[in-house]
């Protein structure tokens, strides 16, 4: 599947364990082709079998998977780089570190936290990213 | 007519009346060989001269009476059966020593009864202080023997040294006549050279005895002391001493009491025999209670002959109730500086049973007895606190030590000082017996108690008042302290820790026995504080240990949470929002468009509310940090009032500390905060100051420190122990979103460093002390 599929909607891959918030990117994402994971493996399987001009990705995913860590949404970073896909980052938590981590080691597009999300500025803020 | 023994008896024996002298017993017919006779008082003289320490009385009796007879024996045609008895003069009983009697000349029938009787004629001559002739005498009964042992003709000589009597010499002839004045001169002139030989070997007899008594009672103190020594513990050493004492006075019955100088009691500690009722009645010190009480109280030894005297019989208190004593003998023991540390006694049912040998003896004994005693009682205090070196916490362990070394050197108080770890010029009163003020301060610098600590040596000051080395005086005004022993604290490494002191409040000398004693019971105090120390230091571990977990897991629990408000509650205004951007008609409904925006409003408080509380148990992330611009940061969010000064003093030279940055400053703003509130509406001032320090233990090892100090009321002494516990709150503590002074303490030491409340006479001060960054670290 190519990033802008015969519909001419480009496609975005969208990492969201909570019904709430796939919810209400399906409603701000609606001009577009959205493919959701509610896990990384989920995720990593869809990375490599199609082709997305974004990724939306939640770092903190409550699944089985990460569990331990909770932290795994970095490695779901570093295989989009690697295949060329911008990454939006949208997290439940705001660590300093993490932020630094996810610009300085991943060139991640932008890191929107959920405290602070606005339904327009994120919605540009895909659009800035699909430009 | 010769008598008979019958005729003898009772009447005595004029010699004068039974004999007549005729013409042919003149003198004249006898004539003394002048050179041979000078030839024998010139040897005599010489070989009297010769007589040394090593001659005994009777060998120089004998020369005398030899002498004698040879003297008178000088012509060798004489034929008078010559012979001189002598007797030896008791001038203390005023009798001729009976046993003293020597002869020569006697051949082999000596006249062995011829003792001097008390009215005889070796009496007359010494009342008389000259000689008496037989043949001038005619009342007077010369000894019956002499008669019967063929005596016709006596002389008796006292021997007179400066007048005082030393003996008789009895000079006897078979022959019937007259002394001629040649052999009366040569007599007298011989007495008195016999009389000096006398004096003199008896001298030398006396003072071999007195020698030999002092040799021996010095063997005998010497095995007593080797025995003494020898005993590990205070009961074997107590019942050894009194073995001792009973062999070396030849008693069979004593008794040593110990002072408890607590109680002021004279306590039963060894008696003998052992069996039988003992009397364990404790006695007093009252010098009218009991002899022992007397002697301890005088601290003078009591020698009494007999116990029926009324001034003793009064307060005697009998050893064994059935056996009735009749004479005492009871020396006190005394310890360092003279003080009372017991009696030593022995009795018996004899009458004066001990004389001053005995007493000199007993009194040597004590003096042994006091130093085996202490030893006995160091080696059990060391015993008894290495005992307790692990398992009593330090405070305990120098009251012990304390309270053992002014039993054991005889003083009323003690203090144990310590070098603060922080301010090694500064000695802190760590504890002391009395009643001391607590963490009262010495500075170092030229003071007694500096001069030990910097020189490693004992200090003695014989009187503190006129003592230039005497820095502070309140304290040694107020406690009446006269002299002082200071002995260093050291650490293993040698390193100064403080210093052991006991002080007087009479002048007191301190030997080198006290000074080596105290030293011994300050290394134990210096194992207590190194152990404190290191149970400190495993504390702190321990507690950095359970803050780290209690912290890894609360920032789980704390993390999780907030991703699942955030995740949920966040949705609330990105849903209110969706309502606005899709159904705009519905937020012309003026009700409707308020409680959407009081929806969203309390949804984005609710969600900042739990991002500050969760802020706390965010994990740690040490790094380089300045003090100085957490400070800047964290004062931005103060809002002191107008009366109270917030500034900073030395914060910018610092160097950077190794901490969590957020942390630091929230633990700033906290203690800042905390200081506003305690100074409340009255003017003052937060100061917030920094230095380097060196830590006292490892000098290798330095720390920031950094003092939160402000003008407000003080914690009160009763909160200085639990401020820093969790859930202690005071005005000092606030409870703001759970924020107290716990968690102060748990960041800082979660950073490495500690935080302790500050000393001061007014106000209050925290002391942060922090990990310095090492260099290159700060980004």
């Amino acid at each position: 599947m190519d990033a802008t599929p015969s519909t001419g909607q480009p496609a975005v891959l969208i990492v969201e364990d909570e019904p709430g918030w796939c919810a209400v990117y399906a409603e701000l994402l609606a001009d577009y082709a959205c493919h959701y994971a509610v896990s990384y493996g989920e995720a990593r399987g869809l990375l490599q079998r199609h082709t997305f001009a974004l990724a939306i990705v939640d770092l903190h995913l409550a699944s089985p998977a990460a569990r331990e860590e909770n932290r795994d949404g970095f490695w779901l970073l570093k295989a989009a780089r690697q295949r060329g896909v911008p990454a939006l980052v949208v997290s439940a938590l705001g660590a300093r570190e993490d932020i630094d981590r996810a610009y300085d080691e991943f060139g991640v597009f932008a890191f929107i936290e959920k405290e602070l999300f606005d339904r327009r500025g994120f919605a540009r803020t895909v659009a800035e990213a699909l430009q | 007519m010769k008598p008979t023994p019958s005729q003898i008896e009772g009447v005595g024996f004029r010699l004068s009346a039974m004999h007549t002298l005729t013409p042919s017993d003149s003198f004249a017919a006898r004539a003394v060989d002048w050179p041979t006779a000078l030839g024998i008082l010139r040897d005599a003289g010489a070989e009297i001269n010769r007589l040394g320490p090593e001659t005994s009385l009777p060998e120089a009796l004998q020369l005398i009476a030899e002498t004698a007879v040879r003297l008178l024996n000088s012509d060798s045609a004489s034929s008078d059966n010559v012979r001189a008895v002598i007797y030896t003069y008791d001038a203390t009983h005023s009798i001729f020593d009976p046993h003293s009697r020597v002869s020569a000349g006697e051949g082999d029938a000596p006249a062995l009864g011829d003792v001097p009787r008390p009215n005889g004629v070796g009496a007359l001559a010494l009342a008389r202080r000259a000689r008496v002739l037989s043949y001038e005498e005619d009342a007077l009964a010369f000894h019956p023997l002499k008669y019967q042992a063929g005596i016709r003709t006596a002389a008796c000589y006292p021997l007179l040294v400066a007048g005082q009597p030393v003996g008789a010499l009895y000079i006897d002839l078979r022959a019937a006549r007259r002394f001629t004045p040649d052999e009366l001169l040569i007599l007298d002139t011989f007495v008195h050279l016999a009389a000096v030989a006398i004096y003199n070997t008896r001298q030398f007899e006396g003072l071999t005895r007195a020698l030999q008594r002092k040799v021996d009672e010095l063997e005998r103190l010497e095995h007593a002391g080797r025995l003494i020594g020898s005993r590990l513990n205070l009961p074997d050493t107590l019942r050894e001493i009194l073995a001792a004492a009973l062999r070396l006075t030849g008693a069979e019955h004593g008794s040593i009491r110990l002072l408890d100088k607590a109680a002021g009691i004279l306590r039963l500690s060894a008696i003998e025999p052992a069996s039988g009722a003992a009397q364990h009645v404790e006695l007093t010190l009252d010098e009218r209670g009991s002899v022992m009480g007397w002697v301890a109280r005088h601290r003078q030894p009591a020698r009494i002959d007999d116990l029926r005297q009324p001034e003793w019989a009064s307060i005697y208190v009998p050893l064994h109730p059935e056996q009735e004593m009749r004479s005492e003998l009871t020396v006190p023991l005394l310890g360092s500086g003279g003080g009372p540390e017991g009696v030593l006694n022995v009795e018996s049912p004899r009458l004066a049973a001990f004389d001053a040998d005995a007493q000199r003896t007993l009194q040597a004994l004590a003096t042994q007895a006091v130093i085996a005693l202490q030893e006995a009682k160091l080696l059990e205090a060391i015993e008894a606190m290495s005992g307790q070196l692990i398992v009593r916490p330090p405070d305990e362990l120098f009251a012990l030590l304390l309270q053992r070394a002014c039993d054991l050197l005889n003083v009323p108080h003690g203090a144990v000082w310590e070098m603060e770890r922080a301010a090694p010029q500064t000695l802190t009163l760590r504890a002391s017996t009395g009643d001391l003020p607590r963490r009262y301060q010495v500075s170092a610098e030229g003071s007694l108690l500096g001069t030990a600590v910097q020189t490693g040596r004992p200090v003695i000051s014989a009187d503190m008042r006129a003592d230039s080395r005497l820095t502070r005086r309140d304290l040694t005004e107020r406690m009446g302290w006269v002299s002082a022993l200071i002995v260093p604290l050291a650490a293993r490494e040698g390193h100064p820790r403080g210093a052991f002191g006991v002080y007087t409040t009479e002048p007191r000398s301190f030997s080198d026995w006290d000074t080596r004693l105290l030293a011994t019971l300050a290394n134990h105090a210096a194992v207590a504080l190194q152990q404190a120390e290191a149970l400190a230091q495993v504390k702190l571990a321990e507690e950095r240990q359970a803050v780290a977990e209690t912290f890894a897991v609360l920032g789980d629990i704390a993390a999780n949470l907030l991703h699942r408000v955030n995740n949920l509650i966040g949705l609330i205004p990105v849903h209110v929002q969706a309502i606005g951007d899709n159904r705009p008609a519905a937020l012309e409904d003026g009700y409707v468009k308020t409680r959407l925006d009081d929806i969203e409003a309390s949804a984005r408080a609710a969600l900042k509310a739990a991002r500050e509380t969760m802020l706390h148990l965010r994990p740690l992330r040490l790094q380089a940090v300045r003090v100085n611009e957490c400070y800047h940061t964290a004062v931005e969010r103060l809002t002191p009032p107008p009366q109270v000064e917030v500034a900073m003093r030395n914060l910018n030279p610092l160097p950077p500390v190794y901490v969590g940055e957020e942390q630091l400053r929230l633990i700033l703003f906290n203690l800042m905060e905390n200081a506003l509130e305690a100074i409340g509406d009255q003017p003052g001032n937060v100061i917030v100051s920094g230095r380097v320090v060196t830590d006292a233990l490892d000098r290798a090892r330095r720390w920031v420190e950094v003092t939160v100090a402000d003008t407000g009321p003080g914690v009160p002494p009763d909160d200085r122990e639990r401020i820093f516990a969790p859930n202690f709150s005071t005005k000092r503590s606030l409870k703001k979103m759970g924020f107290g002074l716990w968690w102060v303490k748990a960041w800082v030491q979660r950073f490495g460093g500690s935080v302790a409340l500050g000393e001061g006479e007014t106000g209050c001060s925290f002391i942060l002390r922090l990990p310095p960054a090492q260099a290159g670290e700060l980004n």
